[in-house]
């Protein structure tokens, strides 16, 4: 954990912007800003990258594997169901 | 802490500012394309600063993937897209699932262990275990969740932004783990705004 004392002076200012922000966008229309939320949280795709990338091991290997195909599902699909919200005009 | 190559600091500041503009104007029809944006930036500054030996399963199963996260959106209908976010929270959740188990089974690799190369730390230990049961939690909460936000249930809003902050909190777990900050930023820029509209008291009815 070589960058702790850099996360942990820059994560909680970070936490506040995050809320001040959601809570200034959700004011005006909170759908959108949900829906935004859910497809930003597939992010953990990223996780799953830098494991599949580094691991040797057959089963580790493969357990990171299978975790970037289920997050690249959740991570196309949240974006592009966003999209379409968008476009609609249903996001208001 | 040990040097950062400026091109990924700046993919990771880029992508967290994408993502936050992204969130600021979500209800803009380009709001999509900033947060997305902003997943590529970090997905190629978390690639650039990894030695990658893999490449060729990865692109495969992210291109396998992608494909079939296009045909989820050709083939859903736009009314029901947040149950459709909902059930999209499994493959999330397993996804954290499988990476935790991932760095559990190759502890070495990720350099997680104490110096007697035996035992996790107690810290690695309870970021393992909390990833590992967010996970679970996800993808046992997604499906009822889906059924009740396709039944209109009163709050299931909420609760989808609880699951989706849910991802943050498990995934700044990961990053931890993983000594990667800027995957601990988006962590916490997806954690605190789904706590954030979770605890809001007029989801239900602002729209």
């Amino acid at each position: 954990m070589a960058h702790m004392t850099a996360l942990a002076a820059l994560l909680p200012p970070l936490t506040l912007v995050a809320v001040l922000v959601t809570r200034a966008a959700a004011r005006r229309h909170s759908r959108p800003v949900i829906g935004m939320v859910c497809a930003l949280a597939a992010f953990p795709v990223l996780g799953a990258l830098i494991v599949a990338a580094e691991v040797g091991g057959a089963s580790a290997r493969l357990l990171g594997l299978l975790a970037i195909l289920l997050g690249g599902i959740a991570l196309v699909a949240g974006f592009g169901l966003m999209e379409r919200f968008a476009r609609t005009g249903d996001a208001r | 802490m040990t040097a950062v190559s400026w091109v990924a600091a700046l993919a990771w500041v880029g992508s967290a500012l994408l993502m936050l503009c992204g969130l600021h104007k979500a209800d803009s029809p380009y709001a999509a394309r900033l947060g997305a944006a902003g997943m590529a930036l970090a997905i190629g500054g978390a690639l650039y600063t990894h030695d990658v030996v893999n490449l060729p399963e990865m692109v495969s199963l992210a291109a396998l993937g992608s494909a079939l996260g296009y045909l989820v959106v050709r083939s859903s209908a736009i009314r029901s897209v947040f149950p459709i976010l909902a059930v999209l929270q499994l493959p999330i959740g397993l996804s954290l699932l499988l990476t935790a188990l991932a760095i559990d089974r190759n502890r070495i690799a990720f350099d997680i262990l104490q110096p007697d190369d035996a035992t996790l730390t107690p810290a690695n230990w309870w970021l393992l275990a909390g990833a590992k049961l967010i996970g679970a939690l996800m993808a046992i909460a997604a499906l009822p969740l889906c059924k009740a936000l396709a039944a209109g249930a009163v709050g299931a809003e909420r609760w989808l932004a609880a699951l989706g902050g849910l991802a943050g909190w498990g995934g700044l777990a990961i990053a931890l783990l993983l000594d990667e900050p800027a995957m601990a930023v988006i962590a916490t820029i997806v954690g605190a705004s789904g706590l954030t509209l979770s605890s809001l008291p007029q989801h239900a009815k602002a729209d």
